[in-house]
């Protein structure tokens, strides 16, 4: 038994010798490395009024692994690049800090990231896309180049986008409000086939767009947009029209009252997690729609 | 014993594992390999004084671009060629470009420029570039690149270092000049009964020889078919493969053509006065030449009996200014797709488009004709109700295809010319609009 247990010793200490007897000694304690200031005037602009303030970088210059590699696209033109960051500050930063608690609010749920894409993402198909989703990671705009603040179509676009993203944030933080599968739990479609909706159809579904009913997640940023840019929001989603019974119109009202639901909802949950009231920052933006 | 073997085994193994028998393949970390070697392609690409020149052809079907590039060390690039689009925002742009290395060395231009515009034509299938590998140097050192985002086979692109005097191989007089010939174009020569047929597509810089008559009466002529790729050097066009045939017992031989004086002359096809530009030139046999739009084309006259549908997305739709109307038609005729032409398909004559509801089924909406053809000139009449083929959402604004019929028929004709082997355009001299149509089999 002693010998044994000589035995069991010995191979366990030589075990260790050999699982440790490689390792050199290594400096731990390396300096980081200094990334010089850029020469670049865009670079500069970025850095001072998106990166040391918020912390968010705005990658403007293109890089290939921020896009599917199965899309193709353009890089922004120079030029755009200032008018967008003053685009993106009027009416996405400034609605956000300017509103009671929103400064905070913004700092710290801002993504880290803004990709600037030039064009359209063009499909294999022959398609167009206009937006990405990324979950609230990193927030993609494309069509820059095409910027044109007397566009209405292509602004509301843009804002839309820019809102869906920000507002994935507060269901990853903070989940989505109490109950919200509830609402309107027949009203979402089978993976890939939101597209078949109408908006009419989405809307008597209980849901602001078609988008909306691909997943809980989804509706509650799109509610959060629509409720943000759409000047006609309140006539559009919320307030009930006179209808004869049996009728579209009808149908549309029973999705509204759904709808009235949800938009309390993300109300008291923005309100209750961050102490913002979105109704503050979209009168904000809306003032600057005008 | 067999215990005692073991024993040992394990004590050799304890000795001999501390051997720093490490062998590094390379000398330095990777990091600093990848550092040096951007910086030598970088140190490379900044060298010349005068910067590389390139004669770009986005793909094998196309013809191409002399580009200059003068490369700085604080990352930017200059670009100069002669691509007029945008009112000569391409002759003459800096922009940034990085070197990256990921299983090479890349080579980006990183904002939107010369060669991005050329990547966005025909929904980005025109399949230029604006991201390179780096491939070689040759003896000669001349850097060879190779587009990163082609499928196979994959441009090669060839930077040779220019000289001060290489700016004179951009064709910036003339190339927007040449944008005024906006259809098929007619060649006379000055001095003997000869004229030659051919149609320029600017973009693509492919040319298509069509008809060789005499210059006295453009009905006795033979047909050629010569397609091919050309490029703009200084004030000349010179085509990749030249235009050489006989016709009424003389050669007729045309490799390039030096454009020299441009003028206006006055022409009555449509309701209102319009001019059109006569280029006056020689022949690279020096031979002196007139050019000025045609509207007739011979292999333009194919249309009728092609095929029995044209397609095309709305995209392809281009105005007066060569802008695609696609968003246009979009935001006018909501769902609007592709436009289509039936072409006595099943007896059916009609032209609209396809149009997506938003429920995701489709619906065409389309206008019956009958038609009149001389040749490659239409004359179309219309039916004045709409026709609707399957269930269409009644949101859609039918009465602005009209709009759209109109602009192809303004003045009572549509010309239609063959632009290759898979489209056909047609065009309206009056509006200045034209749609490019896919045969359809």
């Amino acid at each position: 038994m002693k010998n044994r247990l000589n035995y069991i010793t010995l191979l366990v200490i030589s075990t260790v010798l050999i699982a440790t007897s490689c390792y050199k000694d290594e400096e731990v304690n390396k300096p980081i490395k200094e990334v010089p200031l850029s020469d670049d005037v865009l670079d500069q602009y970025v850095q001072e009024n998106f990166i040391d303030p918020y912390g968010v970088a705005v990658r403007f210059k293109y890089v290939d692994r921020y896009v599917d590699q199965t899309k193709r696209v353009t890089p922004p033109r120079r030029e755009v690049v200032i008018p967008m960051l003053d685009f993106l500050t009027s009416l996405w930063v400034e609605p956000f800090i300017e509103a009671e608690n929103g400064d905070r609010f913004f700092r710290d749920h801002v993504p880290a990231e803004v990709i600037f894409i030039g064009s359209s993402i063009y499909n294999d198909d022959g398609t167009i896309t206009l937006g990405t989703a990324d979950a609230g990671a990193r927030i993609t705009l494309t069509e820059v180049n095409d910027i044109d603040l007397n566009n209405k179509q292509w602004i509301i676009r843009q804002l839309g986008t820019i809102y869906h993203e920000f507002a994935h944030i507060m269901h990853q933080r903070y989940n989505l409000p109490p109950n919200w599968q509830q609402i309107s739990p027949n009203g979402y479609t089978s993976s890939g086939s939101w597209y078949n909706l109408s908006d009419s159809e989405a809307l008597q579904r209980g849901f602001v767009s078609p988008y909306g009913t691909s997943s809980y997640n989804e509706d509650f940023a799109e509610l959060v947009a629509f409720l943000l840019f759409d000047a006609n929001f309140f006539d559009t989603y919320i307030n009930d029209k006179t209808c004869a019974p049996g009728t579209v119109c009808a149908a549309e009202n029973a999705g509204r009252a759904l709808l009235r639901r949800k938009y309390n909802a993300v109300l008291s949950h923005y309100k209750q997690n961050t102490g913002v009231d979105l109704l503050e920052v979209r009168a904000l933006i809306q003032q600057k729609l005008q | 014993m067999k215990k005692y073997i073991l024993q040992f085994g394990f004590l050799l193994l304890v000795l001999v594992s501390c051997k720093d028998d490490e062998q590094r393949i390379f000398d330095k970390p990777a990091d600093e390999r990848s550092a040096e070697a951007i910086a030598e392609l970088k140190s490379e690409l900044t060298r010349p004084p005068f910067g590389w020149k390139i004669k770009y052809q986005p793909e094998n079907e196309t013809g191409s671009y002399w580009v200059l590039l003068k490369f700085e060390n604080n990352n930017e690039v200059r670009i100069q060629s002669d691509l007029p689009q945008n009112d000569g925002e391409f002759f003459d742009q800096t922009i940034t470009y990085r070197i990256d290395s990921s299983l090479g060395l890349e080579l980006i231009f990183e904002s939107y420029s010369f060669f991005s515009y050329l990547f966005e034509q025909e929904q980005a299938t025109l399949l230029a570039e604006y991201e390179f590998n780096y491939a070689s140097k040759t003896p000669n050192n001349e850097l060879v690149f190779v587009s990163k985002t082609d499928p196979a086979p994959r441009t090669t692109i060839l930077f040779q270092e220019a000289s001060e005097a290489d700016v004179a191989l951009l064709g910036q007089a003339i190339s927007p000049n040449l944008q005024k010939f906006p259809s098929s174009c007619r060649l006379s020569y000055n001095s003997r009964n000869a004229a030659v047929y051919f149609s320029l597509d600017h973009l693509r810089r492919v040319a298509a020889f069509n008809w060789v008559s005499l210059k006295s009466d453009e009905a006795v002529g033979q047909a050629v078919n010569v397609l091919t790729g050309y490029y703009l050097r200084g004030d000349s066009i010179v085509f990749e493969q030249p235009l050489d045939v006989t016709f009424n017992g003389a050669r007729v031989y045309i490799k390039s053509l030096l454009l020299t004086t441009i003028e206006e002359t006055p022409v009555n096809i449509c309701p209102e006065p319009s001019t059109a530009p006569i280029y006056n030139g020689l022949t690279s046999l020096n031979e002196g030449i007139r050019i000025e739009t045609s509207l007739y084309d011979n292999a333009g006259a194919a249309f009728r009996t092609t095929a029995d549908i044209y397609a095309a997305p709305v995209d392809y739709m281009f105005n007066e200014n060569g802008m695609s109307m696609g968003a246009q038609v979009r935001s006018d005729i909501v769902g609007a797709d592709w436009f289509l032409v039936y072409n006595n398909s099943g007896g059916l004559n009609a032209m609209g488009f396809l149009v997506e509801n938003p429920d995701g089924s489709t619906a065409i909406v389309v206008k019956e004709y009958t038609a009149t053809y001389d040749g490659n000139v239409i004359e179309f009449t219309f039916a004045d109700d709409v026709t609707i083929f399957r269930p269409l959402d009644p949101r859609t604004n039918v009465a602005n295809v009209q709009n759209y019929l109109d602009l192809i028929t303004a003045g009572g004709k549509t010309y239609a010319y063959r632009v290759n082997q898979y489209f056909f355009q047609l065009y309206n001299p009056c509006s200045g609009w034209r749609y490019y149509v896919q045969i359809i089999q």
